[in-house]
């Protein structure tokens, strides 16, 4: 085991499993996939009959969407732990992203008028595009970061702030419409498919659910286990932990704080740049709510991967799981409301329609924030027994 | 023990400080040597942690000079105090609890090999040896604590102990201990203050603060005592009794 987590006791493999931030949501995920494994065994009930076809495929099926739809979030997460890590929180990870996705979009296009002065006529190079795109994130987010450290107002303020001012800068970019790249372009760049292309986008023999996966899913891993490795075996991630951890002592220690902070801002809005990237390559189109959402489900996602609101404690691979748990709940509650509706219970009266109400798929939310508070006791508890 | 090194490590002359229209120091002179336990006593609010706060960079002086090894020095920040090897050893605010012993021990001066990463297994044997040097054995490979467990499991003896020990190791001239025995159990205690004298004997000053006149009694070369932000006196071990000390603090004798 590495970094600051308990070793002490590594007795028995559940004591290991406790021990690790990323454990509990594993443990949760892994319960996940089994009850649905399990609903996938033929003719068990009736209405559970349209969540598998002939072949018994659709477990890899809705594997393959699960982690499509955990993309996104999945970058985003990977600096907002970071940043939770270190003590901060950024609201402002939303429009952070739509913003790179417009930056990506128009520079790499071309053909489109910025701000109403800026007409750019010629297309970038892609890889120009990305440069920009991803600088003018990692901008925002040193903005976020000088705002928080010289200020000292909590950061949970700050970037509540420019959320707004984020949104508006990215309507004033956008002229407020939405932008889409035409087929043809797109076709032309290539860096779109190598960002989010299909596997059979690559290779042919990758055929059925296999082949609908997308390139950005190990994207997101290599990206995760890059931070992961940062966090626990560099300098600067000792430094994160112990800036986070007890900001005196880091200080009484010599560490630069503020640079650690506001390069903790800076790696979030790059991170949710990233997002957008990937965003505009998969989609070929962007709008001013496009991340909307996102910096709520980025802190979910952490808080269930066990990363604790105060600082000092936590771990990227674990709010990676924590995106997936949250995913594999959209998905089920997507996958099971309809079957539902369709089998026996619709039929009893009276009561029947709202069974069914309450397994419709608007419950996904409500789903999400029984798992939140779920996750945070759990962890709490355990932290204590520890 | 004392007459090894006698040297003055630090010497604060005239030191004043006012917030606002409050005078919380007046003319205040202060002295450590190399190889003393130096007392620094007041009853609350005599300014004692102001006197410190100045030392170690927290505060700006009002008035007077600071001289560190005889050179006049101006101590802007913290970081600045420990450049010049002021390591002040606080209650609690030291370390970081979610941390293990080896990452604190070597935080802010991480070993590290190509690309910054750490050199984990080199740190947690240095901190192993070094705690161990000035007589720490629990941490040793036989004891039963670990350098890879987090701060926040040891008791608050344990952690004062890897405070002090970091803070000698890496070549501190002079120690403050800012009330180090308030939370801990007589055991432990005993403990701590076995770690100051072995700080004491390789060479360095030692700030001592504490409201526990006896723990002061036991480990003090000299005393320095405040009442209301100006100097009562310094006193130089055996010419006062415990009972003295006590007088001198409450203000029931004058001397």
């Amino acid at each position: 085991m590495t970094g600051p987590l308990p070793t002490a006791r590594r007795s028995s493999f559940l004591h290991l499993v406790l021990a690790t931030p990323a454990g509990i949501p594993v443990a949760i995920l892994a319960l996940l996939l089994t009850l649905f494994c399990v609903l996938s065994v033929p003719g068990v009930v009736r209405g559970f009959y349209f969540l598998f076809d002939s072949r018994g495929a659709l477990t890899l099926r809705t594997l393959v969407s699960i982690l499509n739809g955990s993309v996104l979030t999945g970058i985003i997460v990977l600096g907002v732990v970071m940043l939770m890590i270190n003590g901060e929180f950024d609201l402002s990870v939303g429009p952070i992203l739509a913003f790179g996705g417009y930056l990506f979009g128009t520079l790499s296009i071309g053909g489109t008028t910025l701000l109403g002065l800026i007409h750019v006529a010629a297309p970038l190079p892609p890889l120009v595009a990305l440069l920009f795109a991803l600088l003018g994130c990692t901008l925002l987010g040193v903005v976020n970061g000088l705002i928080v450290t010289t200020t000292r107002i909590p950061s949970f303020i700050a970037t509540l702030g420019t959320l707004f001012i984020f949104l508006w800068l990215v309507s004033v970019y956008s002229g407020n419409q939405s932008f889409e790249a035409g087929r043809d372009a797109s076709e032309g760049i290539v860096l779109y498919r190598v960002f989010s292309g299909r596997l059979r986008d690559f290779n042919d023999h990758i055929s059925g659910p296999l082949g609908n996966l997308r390139v950005s899913v190990f994207w997101m891993i290599a990206l995760a286990l890059l931070m992961q490795f940062v966090l626990t075996r560099t300098r600067y991630g000792n430094r994160v932990f112990a800036v986070g951890g007890n900001l005196q002592a880091a200080r009484a220690q010599g560490i630069n704080v503020r640079r650690v902070k506001i390069s903790g801002f800076a790696l979030t809005g790059l991170f949710a740049g990233i997002a957008g990237v990937v965003l505009f390559s998969q989609f070929t189109r962007v709008q001013g709510n496009s991340g909307q959402q996102q910096e709520l489900m980025a802190i979910a996602a952490a808080v269930v991967g066990g990363t604790l609101l105060t600082g000092g404690y936590g771990s990227v691979l674990g709010g990676l799981v924590g995106v997936l748990t949250i995913s594999t709940l959209r998905s089920g509650v997507v996958l099971l409301s309809t079957p539902l509706q369709n089998s026996f219970i619709g039929d009893i009266p009276v009561l029947g329609i709202y069974l069914v109400r309450l397994t419709s798929s608007d419950n996904f939310l409500t789903i999400v924030g029984l798992t939140i508070v779920g996750a945070a006791v759990l962890n709490s508890f355990i932290r204590r027994r520890l | 023990m004392a007459e090894t090194s006698t040297g003055s490590v630090v010497k604060m002359v005239g030191i004043g400080k006012r917030f606002g229209t409050v005078s919380a120091l007046e003319g205040v002179d202060f002295e450590v040597r190399a190889g003393e336990v130096t007392a620094l006593l007041g009853d609350n609010g005599a300014g004692k942690s102001t006197l410190i706060k100045i030392l170690t960079g927290v505060y700006p002086p009002s008035a007077g000079t600071i001289y560190f090894r005889g050179r006049e020095v101006r101590i802007e920040s913290p970081r600045d105090a420990r450049e010049l090897g002021i390591e002040t050893v606080y209650q609690d605010l030291a370390l970081v609890p979610l941390m293990s012993v080896a990452r604190n021990f070597f935080l802010g001066r991480e070993l590290t090999g190509p690309l910054r990463v750490l050199k984990v297994r080199r740190m947690e044997g240095e901190t192993r040896k070094a705690l161990g040097d000035i007589g720490i054995e629990k941490f040793s490979e036989a004891g039963n604590r670990s350098v890879s467990e987090p701060v926040g499991k040891l008791s608050g003896g344990e952690r004062q102990s890897v405070a002090i020990g970091r803070a000698v190791h890496f070549g501190a001239s002079l120690l403050i201990l800012d009330e180090p025995t308030s939370a801990l159990s007589v055991a432990e205690t005993e403990k701590v203050l076995s770690y100051t004298q072995a700080a004491k004997q390789r060479g360095l000053g030692v700030i001592f603060i504490s409201h526990n006149i006896h723990h002061v009694y036991l480990v003090s070369d000299r005393y320095t005592i405040l009442r209301h932000g100006r100097k009562t006196g310094d006193y130089v071990k055996g010419d006062l009794t415990e009972k003295d000390i006590a007088d001198i603090i409450t203000g029931e004798r004058e001397k």
